[in-house]
């Protein structure tokens, strides 16, 4: 008999629930279990990553046998890549190379589609910005962190 | 009298100038993330959440508040004049106050939801005042078993409703519960998933979780799919209802907010629930019920006083409970807790001008809503053009210096970056994030809460069917998993599901 994942985002959700909760399961087994009157830091977590297995396999199962079907759309890799990565470049720069080189790498990554299009705009936007957040934070707050 | 005492201490706290400008922000910053593409209430919270670390915990509480029914009020605004749902719960707005706009009564439409508010709103204070004294005692009611109990209903009520599948959001909620007990474990000390890093020794960064799964993983959905652009389609004529309109609105306004209230009392259950319910107690009702979704004005009366009554009395179980209703409230407990203040019975006695005043500010802020709103409608409308990409290198990067302020802490950035390539996953897996947070912040109470319940008990796990208040929390669980699991069937029978799902691809449904 063969199966068909009528439902490929249930069935991608259940799996990823499946492998977290097992996952979670045997991590939780470093950890003394202990008893329901003498509960050890093992036994909340075991409990509820059992659970969250448990469901994960229900949702694959309940995306081979629902009647509405759905597919899943193709994946816009290219704005996760370019948003997170500015939120990295922010990350690895703010205590190195301070605030304002940070806050333009975010935006400029983030914004990298449009910096062809409207490389002014985006420019300027850039600049208001990082004038406005060094106003706000370093200036007005007393943020302890240097600008450059 | 009590309760007017309470009142009393409730607006003087609400009305010193301090409170009372961040109520106005408040009010101000919803009103206008509301009309703002791509930007909702839970992004603006998760974005302001460090930054009210330094305020006094009731002015933070009051500005959050402030922008939670702001943002509310506007969306039921732009759900009226554009048929765009700023908000999840103003879907069913949609339905009714569209039309109305379309045949040239959008002031009409507009005056009704506003003043329906408002009643609510005022309605809604009333009852708290009146029921929480009561509130007080009967927590003597409720230990450590039943408290287990009604954490578990309200993690369970609240991600049944917000989705097609419950299966996979019950899930969210159980990996929520998860992430939360990452770190130090409370009653033995010993660290848990930590990867032996000190940088989680302290749990999760909650503010790095939502921003990372509401802030984050909205702008990249929003980057990815451009909002269509609408035009305004409607112009106001006349603020001022008729007669008919009057008596035609009156008793729909009363029953939303009946209904609402007693939604609002019950933990768990968020807006869109009960302005469903109302909508759909009006078209049963109705003498002709074909009228509605071509412009009833009762489809805009009540749902809109029930979603308000529901939005106010929601904080008996939010601060008496510490249990919130929905992501937002959530947030703002987060907001509360990080701040020293444990939400729960203790709240009213031990901090009454922080329960009460917040309380006030409410009312003074649906004021504020109605004065800002109705005036400015023209004003507002046009903010919906602010184009998305001048917008959300903004929000990155508040965001970023937010998570950052909290703890000084780069591993939360990065943190709050990998929680928005989850919530971006999730997001396109139509999972809600709404139910992992809620999960991450009650998780460690329900931890505790278990330890001690099956400890009294001796490790018998019967005592949460042996206590009736336990059991009855139990039942209901079950009861909102039978009702619910097919959300689509119910809804159905009562809306046209077509108006309802054009909505809400319009919208961002957290």
């Amino acid at each position: 008999m063969k199966f068909r994942v009528r439902s490929q985002r249930e069935f991608t959700a259940g799996l990823i629930f499946f492998c977290v909760g097992s996952v979670w399961l045997a991590g939780s087994l470093d950890h003394r279990i202990g008893s329901a009157t003498a509960m050890g830091p093992g036994y909340f977590p075991f409990a509820i990553s059992l659970v969250l297995a448990l469901l994960g396999l229900g949702s694959v199962i309940r995306s081979l046998t629902i009647s509405e079907a759905d597919i899943l759309e193709p994946w816009p890799l290219a704005a996760l890549a370019f948003v997170l990565g500015g939120v990295v470049g922010f990350g690895l720069l703010l205590q190195s190379a301070g605030l304002i080189a940070a806050a333009a790498v975010l935006i400029l990554l983030s914004c990298w589609s449009r910096l062809r299009a409207r490389p002014g705009e985006t420019l300027l936007l850039a600049v208001a910005l990082i004038a406005l957040v060094a106003g706000i934070f370093v200036f007005g707050l007393g943020m302890p962190v240097d600008l450059y | 009298m009590e309760i007017l005492d309470h009142l009393r201490l409730g607006f003087d706290v609400a009305f010193t100038p301090i409170n009372f400008f961040y109520c106005l922000v408040g009010a101000f910053l919803g009103t206008l993330v509301g009309v703002l593409p791509g930007i909702g209430p839970v992004t603006t919270i998760a974005m302001l959440l460090p930054f009210t670390f330094k305020m006094p915990a009731v002015a933070s509480l009051i500005m959050l508040a402030g922008i939670y029914y702001g943002a509310h009020h506007a969306g039921s605004t732009t759900a009226i004049m554009l048929n765009m749902p700023g908000e999840p719960s103003s879907i069913v707005i949609c339905l009714d106050g569209h039309p109305m706009a379309k045949q040239g009564r959008a002031g009409v439409a507009l005056f009704i939801s506003a003043i329906g508010s408002f009643f609510a709103g005022c309605v809604g204070v009333v009852i708290i005042a009146t029921l929480a004294p009561f509130l007080s005692e009967s927590s003597l009611l409720i230990g450590p078993p039943e408290y287990t109990s009604m954490i578990i209903m309200a993690l369970v009520s609240s991600a049944v409703v917000v989705s097609n599948s419950p299966l996979t959001t019950i899930a969210m909620s159980a990996l929520g519960i998860l992430i939360g007990t990452v770190g130090t474990d409370v009653s033995t000390g010993s660290w848990r998933f930590t990867f032996g890093s000190h940088l989680l020794t302290d749990g999760v960064s909650f503010v790095a979780v939502a921003t990372g799964l509401f802030a984050f993983a909205e702008v990249i959905h929003h980057i990815a799919r451009p909002a269509a652009h609408t035009e305004a389609t409607a112009k106001i004529n006349s603020l001022i209802p008729t007669r008919e309109d009057m008596q035609a609105a009156w008793k729909p306004i009363l029953r939303g907010t009946g209904l609402g209230a007693l939604f609002g009392i019950l933990p768990g259950t968020g807006p869109l629930v009960c302005s469903f319910v109302s909508y759909a107690v009006e078209k049963h009702l109705a003498k002709d019920p074909s009228r509605f979704g071509k412009g009833a004005i009762e489809g805009v009366a009540a749902p809109e006083a029930s979603n308000n009554a529901a939005a106010i009395t929601h904080f008996i179980p939010m601060l008496g409970l510490g249990i919130p209703a929905g992501a937002a409230m959530a947030l703002m407990l987060g907001a509360l807790m990080i701040q020293g203040i444990t939400p729960g019975p203790q709240v009213m006695t031990g901090h009454p001008d922080l329960f009460w005043g917040v309380v006030a500010s409410m009312l003074i802020g649906n004021v504020m809503l109605l004065i800002l709103n109705l005036p400015m409608v023209g004003l507002w409308i046009r903010l919906l053009k602010v184009p998305y990409r001048l917008l959300y290198p903004a929000i990155l990067l508040f965001c970023c210096i937010g998570v950052y302020s909290v703890n000084s802490q780069v591993f939360d950035i990065f943190l709050a970056a990998g929680f928005g390539a989850l919530g971006f996953v999730f997001k396109r897996l139509d999972c809600p994030p709404g139910p992992l947070v809620l999960g991450m912040i009650l998780g460690p109470v329900l931890e505790e809460n278990m330890r001690r319940a099956l400890l009294m008990s001796r490790g018998q796990a019967s005592v949460f069917l042996t206590s009736p208040v336990s059991l009855f929390m139990l039942l209901l669980a079950i009861g909102f998993i039978v009702v619910f699991a097919r959300p689509k069937k119910i809804i159905e029978t009562s809306i046209d599901l077509d108006a309802a799902e054009r909505a809400e691809n319009d919208t961002t449904v957290s």
